[in-house]
């Protein structure tokens, strides 16, 4: 994650003839010399100029035990760029320190570079109907954007500046941690192919749709109308503000591909999607599709796949 | 004791309300956390949106209908303009008026998926805040808050007042009524305006362009359409979507 993220930090940086710096955590226990020395290395090959080191507040990584030192590093440092990682603590950090900055604050945008070498930060909202638009340089604030980690990482040429900040802090309001598991849907999380059910499934066509997972090695998920109806575990349900997946691969089944559900899907899924009706949103969004019934479509699928090449 | 619960009308163009929707999926999960926790903590739920009422009332009488013992709209000229930190200060200021300690508001909407009402919010609010949160419980003078993260929940302990940002609820959990307002309800609507709050339009401005530009998508995509399920396969073939197949087992 950090390493993607650093990538696309070092191709802004250049663009806008800026110096990157990389914000790292030193594990507790750490030999603070041999650590950062490391650090400096690695990173420094991933394309930061300079690395600042923080000790590693409590766990987990949420604005509550970082974001006061992030937002300590920032005041000195000035950036107008700050980059995190678009996971759960970088979504919970970022705006906040948005917030605090009184900048602007950009949820994984595409971040293009334009002819004269400007920043240019675009989101897709309203359905992928319209587009945001930012250019770096036309803003008077800094900026803050959390991107995912499928970007290609950058080659720096020599070890990283270390910058002694003094920052390190205990948080006032470190939360306790009063219980942890592990959440039952995590498999979604990193599978390479997911099939999701959608309200067109019924419960018949249930076990073609499983047998359509089976096939491609892929992972069962649902919709949140599947889910709801109880055909697929309310933890495997695929949508904004219940799971998000970044497969490689994303077969919908009987879903229409509303806001809600495609939100939580990443841009970079190829999407093949099966609906009896031709003009569902979700043929917008997928790359190949097949209109027809589920109970007729699916059989066919499965013996398709089944029949060697 | 308040608990302020900010709810949000789904949009499928700015200003274009979506009657497919209504409330978004964290919206119907902050409804359900923050009408739970009002009701451990013995406290008035008032709901808060912010936006036109031919907009936001049916999400409002929607929450009073759901349990809410109040419900705010606040509207202004421009108000949907402001960016994320713009409206945080609106809803801060409504926060600060109704003297609530517990805040609660959907993680992303459904339509921006942003995510950044409930952490703006609680740093205008100097309150400490927790997002990714799929529920809630009243522990003493302290909330337990189950977050969500990297395929964990983990419940944190952390002392009221606090804001949070809630995911979606289970889905087979206490859904919030999805019927059309009736008209008692929505005369139970207050409505409030930038006075009212003691903020200053002019100060607000300068949030108006920093949301970014809107600019329609040209060229909306098309998926290819195949003509049946072997023609799938053979493309996902040929293009090495598909796992490659094990050889067939030896016959013995």
């Amino acid at each position: 994650m950090a390493r993607a993220i650093l990538g696309e930090g070092r191709r802004i940086a250049s663009s806008l003839g800026g110096a990157l710096y990389a914000v790292a955590w030193v594990p507790p226990g750490a030999d603070a010399g041999v650590a950062a020395q490391q650090l400096a290395a690695d990173l420094g090959g991933g394309g930061a100029d300079r690395v600042v080191l923080v000790a590693t507040p409590p766990r987990p990584p949420l604005w509550v035990t970082r974001g006061a030192l992030l937002a300590r590093v920032c005041e000195q440092v000035r950036p107008s760029l700050i980059i995190l990682p678009s996971d759960a603590g970088g979504r919970d950090i970022a705006p906040r320190l948005a917030a605090r900055l009184g900048g602007v604050f950009v949820a994984e945008p595409l971040v293009e570079t334009g002819p004269r070498g400007e920043v240019v930060l675009t989101r897709a909202v309203y359905d992928g109907e319209l587009w945001r638009r930012l250019q770096l340089d036309e803003l008077d604030q800094a900026a803050v954007i959390t991107l995912s980690a499928d970007r290609p990482p950058a080659q720096g040429a020599d070890e990283a500046e270390l910058v002694a900040l003094g920052v390190d802090a205990t948080p006032a309001a470190a939360p306790m941690v009063v219980d942890e598991r592990v959440d039952a849907g995590l498999a979604i999380d990193e599978a390479r192919v997911v099939i999701v059910a959608g309200a067109g499934v019924s419960a018949q066509v249930l076990p073609m749709v499983e047998r359509l997972a089976g096939l491609l090695g892929g992972e069962l998920a649902g919709t949140r109308a599947a889910c709801a109806r109880g055909l697929v575990a309310p933890e495997r349900e695929i949508g904004v503000g219940a799971r998000s997946v970044a497969p490689e691969l994303y077969v919908v089944c009987g879903a229409s591909g509303s806001t809600a559900h495609l939100g939580a899907v990443s841009g970079d899924a190829e999407i093949i999607a099966i609906d009896r009706d031709p003009r569902a949103p979700i043929f917008r969004a997928a790359r190949w599709g097949l209109v027809g019934a589920l109970e007729d479509v699916l059989p066919a699928l499965v013996a398709a796949l089944e029949a060697r090449p | 004791m308040t608990v302020a619960i900010l709810v949000r009308r789904a949009q499928a163009r700015p200003g274009q309300p979506d009657d497919d929707v209504a409330l978004g999926p964290c919206e119907r999960g902050a409804l359900t956390v923050g009408l739970s926790l009002a009701h451990e903590l013995g406290a008035d739920a008032v709901a808060i949106a912010v936006g036109p009422a031919r907009r936001e009332d049916k999400v409002l009488a929607m929450a009073l209908r759901a349990g809410c013992a109040r419900a705010v709209r606040i509207s202004g000229e421009g108000i949907d303009d402001l960016d994320y930190l713009g409206v945080a200060e609106i809803v801060a200021a409504a926060v600060k008026k109704l003297g609530a300690d517990v805040v609660v508001a959907g993680d992303r909407s459904v339509d921006e998926r942003l995510g950044a009402l409930a952490p703006a919010t609680a740093e205008l609010l100097g309150l400490a805040h927790v997002t990714g949160v799929r529920g809630a419980r009243v522990e003493g003078a302290a909330l337990d808050v189950d977050h969500h993260a990297a395929g964990r929940i983990v419940t944190l302990r952390l002392p009221r007042p606090l804001v949070l940002g809630v995911c979606a609820p289970p889905s087979r959990g206490v859904e919030a009524p999805s019927a059309p307002a009736p008209s008692p309800a929505a005369q139970a609507i207050v409505a409030w305006e930038f006075e009212d709050l003691g903020l200053d339009p002019r100060r607000l401005a300068p949030r108006k362009a920093l949301a970014g530009r809107l600019r329609p998508l040209r060229g909306a995509r098309q998926a290819t359409i195949l003509g049946s399920a072997a023609e799938l396969v053979e493309r996902l073939r040929a293009e090495h979507v598909l796992p490659t197949p094990a050889p067939p087992e030896p016959s013995s």
